[in-house]
């Protein structure tokens, strides 16, 4: 009975085909519950990551993942070391990131750090495009990501060990257990990730460029991340997840430069859920406590804290019709090296998806949030997606979606020592998007899809640090417009015994600053620093019976690493490549892989004077029951 | 079978589109001279690694940024503290956290000489015989005070190589000179003037200073220490001898550069904060070393780093960093403070060196 109100609620009202759906699954595969992205959504582009690729990537960071496999563009200050993400030519701090539901980026930076999350400690990672402040809050200029536990009942038991070796002393490894009947699942995962990154690049400050082993840039991680679920009655769920992250890295100092400094960052993340659904009708109780920890050098310690509370109400008067209510009060402490501050937020929200003819589908999404008493500029978002063609075989949509946004100025903005400026106000973007979405069927289950989109934002107010004689000091003077174009086709085709797979992602992101400091500033109308204007990325795998083999091809375009454009940082392109193995003895499943990332060893750096590695291998076996 | 084609050619001719070529750079060969015009010293950003030489040549009008790379195909990687010019090098002092070293090129071609590394914060260097005195101000304390007890002047070859000595000196040199047959040197949180003989490396003498020094200065065959003390700005000529100081106070608030015209003019960059420390304006202010008249602000604006003086062609040279965003400007200005033109250069340019 609860599988089926459960799935009722997953699909209702349009999935991503734009398509009403009301199957009913085994009672088998139901899942904790995890609101699909795209149900208020509609009409807007969200990229799921497989969770094929989180495995391959077992070992290393969702920033090495996203940078090789999503389109999108992550600044990454070394191996293994900072990895901030930029979505649509904005910023680190405009990319608002949840964990099962939970904002994650840091209240005293805004952002996240993609380098220290490691992908065996998430199941599904979906990055939502495109403004949603709305749908999310605070920080969704130019995108989200969200990542999620999966947990499912009825799986009975289920082990899985995973080690990975590679080049420059990586050693990964993990090992996951978990339990599910009827009424309750548990799973519990723990993991340890050490490499010593002594890779070998070319040292561009010394005539010659002589080859030089990278020093002071080991890292070491562990975590644990632990689910569990309860089915309490046949309307009734109640779930919590714990995740403790320790990492303890040395920073990778510029080319050039023995500067030998450390960091060490510890997170903690917890989340408790709880839900009630009648036939109609749904509400949903969220609790959640997200801590941070860093110590840089050993004696400066920054922590915040933020602790959540939210409850939803959601109902579904009509097949087609569907809509919820939320609140979410959020309480930040921070104690960091020169300040300590806490702030209260209230969040007032409502979503409504409504699908008033079989071809037309929208949502709308209303949000008002409030921060000590401040409050933010209102921020609603309109979306849609038109069926211009479809049939059993093939769909075509037009979608199109007009947001707004903010970013509520952070801790350290308001409050750092010297130079914080409690005067400043939220940054806030606007952005209009419009594409079409193909997808076509074989008659031999091969599938191709395509899908296009224009966007175009307006982000003001950007706070950035300007120095006033020796002081630095924040301000909302920077006005960026953007605009851009991302586009994607993939598919499967089956070939006989082989199954082929690809994906091509292009993207064009412009973002022209439209300040200037001074009369003198050459900035104006030129390309943000470190926002290649194109990136592209493809991949091909092919698979028969038990072999699998991928190549893949990354370019990132030059990049400016000044507002004036005046200096450029060399594109460069990366090939990585693949093949693994899997084995079945009655229970028993394993697999082997081998990968070769940087086939070509191109000398690449992301960020100017930060040396990334060449060619490097990793072996990766697991197994599972 | 014709999808099939459809799709595998797409997936086929991808990999020729998108490679791409990189070679290594290499140096690029070049006739010019830089020996003529002006130097032109631009610090780089914080931990950004991005400062560099530019070159203007006043005859053609040409700037040529990125001076040391263009020439040696080297990326610099540095956070410049001073550009000094002494017989045929030109030595550019670079502080850059862990990879402090200071570069030691042909002052005619730009070309590399040597370099002196394993520097912790060097700041300024002078040149006796053939010996090189680097000013640095040692590391750090170990208990996060964010001092530097172990101050020291390192002595090098004049072209660069290993350091052969290091004179312990008092916290924070801060500029060092070459006058007269020795080796002086101010520190800015020991509040002392120091002179070693360069032939022993031996210290001669030393004298405690009332104010914190900022800058040694030769003007007119003249040991100049300037200082600022509070509201005042003070100009005191040394004695070489015994150290003793002529003292002239000017009451110029906020002072953070000097130059001296060697006639008896002065000018000076100042920066006074708004009254809710939001911005900062600075001024050039000209003023008489004899104290007659009163000084006058002739140039104003935001984000001014450093000032210049053309003797020859009596100009002032000003140097804007635009808020450090992007790279900087140059202001060409005559000594009334009216600009004439602008320069584009380098990444927050502060310092100049005129031939």
């Amino acid at each position: 009975m609860l599988g089926k109100i459960l799935l009722l609620w997953f699909f209702s009202v349009g999935d991503s085909s734009g398509h009403y759906t009301s199957d009913t699954m085994d009672l088998e595969e139901v899942a904790v519950y995890a609101a699909a992205l795209e149900k208020y959504a509609v009409g807007q582009q969200v990229i799921t990551l497989d969770e094929t690729l989180l495995k391959e990537y077992a070992g290393r960071s969702l920033g090495d993942l996203l940078q090789q496999n999503s389109g999108l563009y992550l600044r990454q200050y070394g191996e293994g070391m900072v990895a901030s993400l930029t979505i649509r030519g904005t910023s680190a701090g405009h990319t608002a990131v949840f964990w099962n539901g939970l904002p994650v980026n840091s209240p005293s930076l805004g952002q996240s750090d993609f380098s220290l999350i490691p992908n065996e400690a998430v199941d599904q990672v979906a990055v939502h495009l495109g403004s949603s402040g709305a749908l999310y809050g605070t920080d969704a200029i130019g995108g989200s990501v969200h990542l999620n536990s999966s947990l499912r009942f009825n799986q009975g038991h289920q082990v899985r060990v995973n080690q990975g070796i590679g080049s420059f002393g990586r050693f990964n490894s993990s090992f996951s257990y978990g339990f599910s009947n009827r009424t309750w699942a548990t799973k519990t995962r723990v993991y340890r990730n050490h490499s010593d990154n002594d890779f070998r690049y070319k040292d561009m400050t010394r005539p010659g460029f002589p080859e030089t082993i990278a020093t002071n840039a080991r890292v070491s991680q562990w975590g644990i991340v632990h689910d569990m679920g309860w089915n309490l009655s046949d309307y009734s769920q109640l779930s919590t997840a714990v995740w403790y992250n320790t990492t303890d890295r040395q920073i990778q100092p510029l080319m050039g430069s023995k500067a030998q400094e450390v960091q060490e960052d510890n997170q903690l993340r917890w989340v408790v859920d709880y839900k009630y659904f009648r036939r109609l009708s749904g509400v949903i109780l969220k609790l959640g406590w997200v801590k941070d920890h860093m110590v840089f050098n050993r004696n400066s310690t920054n922590e915040t804290s933020q602790y959540f509370l939210s409850s939803e109400y959601e109902w579904n008067p009509m097949e087609n019709l569907s809509s919820k209510l939320g609140v979410r009060y959020t309480h930040i402490d921070g104690d960091l090296s020169s300040f300590e501050a806490t702030e209260n937020r209230v969040e007032l929200y409502s979503s409504t998806t409504y699908q008033p003819m079989n071809r037309l589908n929208f949502s709308l999404n209303l949000r008002q949030s409030l921060y000590e008493g401040e409050f933010v500029p209102f921020t609603p978002s309109l979306s849609g997606q038109f069926s211009l063609l479809k049939t059993d075989h093939r769909h075509l949509l037009w979608n199109a979606a007009i947001s707004k946004s903010y970013k509520i100025p952070t801790l350290n903005d308001r409050y750092w020592n010297p130079g914080g400026n409690p005067g400043l106000v939220p940054e806030k973007g606007i952005s209009w998007e419009t594409g079409l979405d193909y997808a076509k069927k074989f008659r031999n289950s091969g599938e191709v899809n395509a899908a296009i989109t224009y966007y175009r934002m307006n982000v003001e107010n950007w706070i950035i640090w300007l120095p006033q004689g020796s002081l630095w000091s924040p301000a909302n003077i920077r006005n960026v417009i953007n605009q851009g174009l991302e586009g994607s086709i993939g598919g499967n085709y089956p070939l006989g015994q082989l199954q082929l797979k690809g994906q091509v992602r292009y993207a064009y992101n412009q973002a022209r600053n439209q300040t200037m400091v001074n009369s003198n500033d050459r900035s104006f109308g030129k390309q943000l620093p470190y926002t290649p204007l194109h990136k592209v990325q493809w991949n091909l795998r092919a698979e028969k019976e038990a072999w699998e083999i991928y190549i893949s091809q990354v370019y990132t375009g030059e990049r400016f690493d000044t507002t004036d454009n005046e200096s450029v940082v060399d594109p460069y392109t990366l090939w990585n490549t693949g093949v693994s193995r899997q084995w079945k003895v009655s229970k028993l499943q394993g697999s082997l892989g081998v990968h070769v990332f940087n086939l070509m060893d191109e000398q690449y750096q992301t960020m100017k004077l930060r040396a990334m590695p060449g060619r490097n291998y990793q072996v990766n076996v697991s197994i599972s029951l | 079978m014709k999808k099939i084609n459809y799709l595998l050619l797409l997936f086929a001719f991808l990999p020729f589109v998108f490679t791409a070529c990189t070679s290594d750079p290499e140096p690029q060969l070049t006739v010019d001279s830089y020996d003529n015009g002006l130097l032109i010293v631009n610090e780089g950003n914080f931990f950004s690694g991005d400062g560099e030489i530019s070159h203007y040549n006043q005859e053609t009008g040409e700037v040529t940024n990125n001076l040391y790379q263009t020439v040696n195909g080297v990326v610099l990687a540095a956070y410049i503290e001073q550009l000094r010019v002494f017989g045929e090098n030109a030595y550019i002092v670079d502080s850059n956290q862990g990879g402090a070293k200071v570069v030691a090129v042909d002052k005619a071609t730009f070309r590399e000489k040597g370099r002196v590394e394993g520097l912790e914060i060097p700041r300024d260097v002078a040149v006796a015989g053939n010996k090189l005195f680097i000013a640095d101000w040692g590391n750090y304390d170990t208990e996060g005070n964010y001092t530097n007890p172990n101050s020291f002047v390192a002595v090098a070859d004049i072209n660069g190589g290993t350091m052969v000595d290091k004179i312990p000196v008092s916290s924070r040199p801060q500029s060092i000179v070459a006058f007269s047959g020795f080796i002086y040197v101010v520190s800015e949180a020991g509040k002392e003037l120091i002179k070693i003989d360069p032939a022993s490396l031996e210290v001669v003498s030393r004298k405690t200073l009332e104010a914190s020094p900022n800058e040694l200065l030769i003007s007119n065959n003249e040991l100049i220490l300037y200082s600022t003390v509070g509201q005042e700005l003070h100009i005191d000529k040394i004695d070489p001898a015994n150290l003793s100081a002529a003292n002239s106070v000017f009451e110029i608030p906020h002072s953070t550069r000097l130059i001296l015209d060697g006639e008896g003019q002065a000018w000076t960059l100042t920066s006074a904060y708004s009254a809710d420390y939001s911005y900062t304006d600075n001024q050039v202010v000209s003023f008489s070393i004899s104290g007659s008249g009163t000084p006058k602000a002739i140039f104003e604006a935001r984000n001014l780093k450093g000032i210049g003086l053309d003797k020859t062609d009596k100009q002032l040279y000003i140097a804007d960093d635009n808020g450090i965003q992007g790279n900087g400007t140059v202001v060409i200005a005559d000594l009334q403070g009216e600009e004439i033109s602008k320069l584009n250069v380098g990444r927050v340019p502060s310092k100049f060196y005129f031939y």
